[in-house]
């Protein structure tokens, strides 16, 4: 039975191996806050001149 | 007339361009749709710019100022948004929200270019005065359309960008792609965050954002399509 391995054996150059994972999760984290506070402005929960 | 408002949008405005021509050189290499469409983005972005310095050098012009907020305001991100679009998706339903954002442009374009203007209404309380702002349409259903277009292009431009990179970096694969997406990205939220900053009233906001956001993405395309050396294990 074969096991799954979410890292694949290839490896990116240390420094990108550990800034990439952190700059795409803030990248995330900034967009759904956007939605979110699109979403809010939307329904009227925010007023926003 | 300051440096702020002339020299920052002048130069994000030949910037864009330069980038323009770039991103059509690719085009009639490829011929890819998405690389005709963030082109037209980046001439949209590049007006945008260029009407912003006019508005800081010249002052007051409604035909372009109409130019700016149709071009610099409503339309730049949805377009450069459906460019990653046709880059992802390449579905026939990608064609549908072409037309449908080609049928919006051209309703937008209508809307702008009949709309009441009143410049004295340029600058409100929160606004800092250095930088354009939409207030001067006093037109019901013209400025309701930006937020609509804007969160269109920012979700597919910045969304995709995030998902390519993502994707190239789970396979730990083309690593000038995955590094040339997150400048995209970062590029491509720089005016949203800009504009937020200018309406809360940071002066020069809105145009260091746009300033940046060029810079950025132009470095994001560049380096997503020059590949780099990658130490594989």
């Amino acid at each position: 039975m074969s096991e799954k391995n979410s890292s694949p054996d290839r490896k990116y150059p240390t420094f990108y191996e550990k800034f990439i994972p952190i700059a795409i999760f803030i990248l995330a984290v900034i967009v759904v806050g956007m939605l979110i506070f699109t979403l809010a402005i939307g329904v009227g929960a925010i007023q926003f001149s | 007339m300051t440096i702020v408002n002339t020299l920052l949008p002048f130069t994000a405005s030949a910037i864009s361009f330069i980038f323009a021509y770039f991103v059509f050189v690719r085009y009639f290499e490829k011929k890819r749709p998405h690389l005709l469409l963030w082109g037209v983005g980046m001439i949209f972005y590049g007006v945008g710019g260029f009407c912003e310095g006019y508005y800081g050098a010249f002052g007051w012009n409604p035909f372009v100022y109409r130019l700016w907020y149709l071009f610099g305001a409503i339309l730049v991100a949805a377009w450069l948004g459906q460019g990653t679009v046709y880059l992802l998706a390449r579905r026939n339903w990608v064609h549908g929200l072409m037309i449908l954002l080609a049928l919006g442009s051209l309703w937008g374009l209508f809307k702008v270019f009949t709309a009441e203007l009143d410049p004295s209404l340029l600058t409100t309380s929160l606004h800092t005065g250095s930088e354009l702002s939409g207030h001067a349409i006093v037109t019901p259903g013209v400025r309701s359309l930006t937020p609509i277009f804007n969160l269109y292009g920012t979700v597919t431009l910045v969304g995709g960008a995030i998902y390519s990179s993502w994707i190239f970096f789970r396979k730990r694969f083309l690593l000038h792609r995955t590094v040339g997406n997150i400048f995209i990205a970062v590029g491509a939220l720089a005016p949203a965050f800009g504009g937020a900053f200018s309406r809360a009233g940071v002066p020069a906001a809105l145009y260091i954002g746009e300033l940046l956001g060029a810079i950025l993405m132009f470095i994001g395309f560049r380096r997503a399509t020059s590949p780099m050396e990658e130490n594989q294990q």
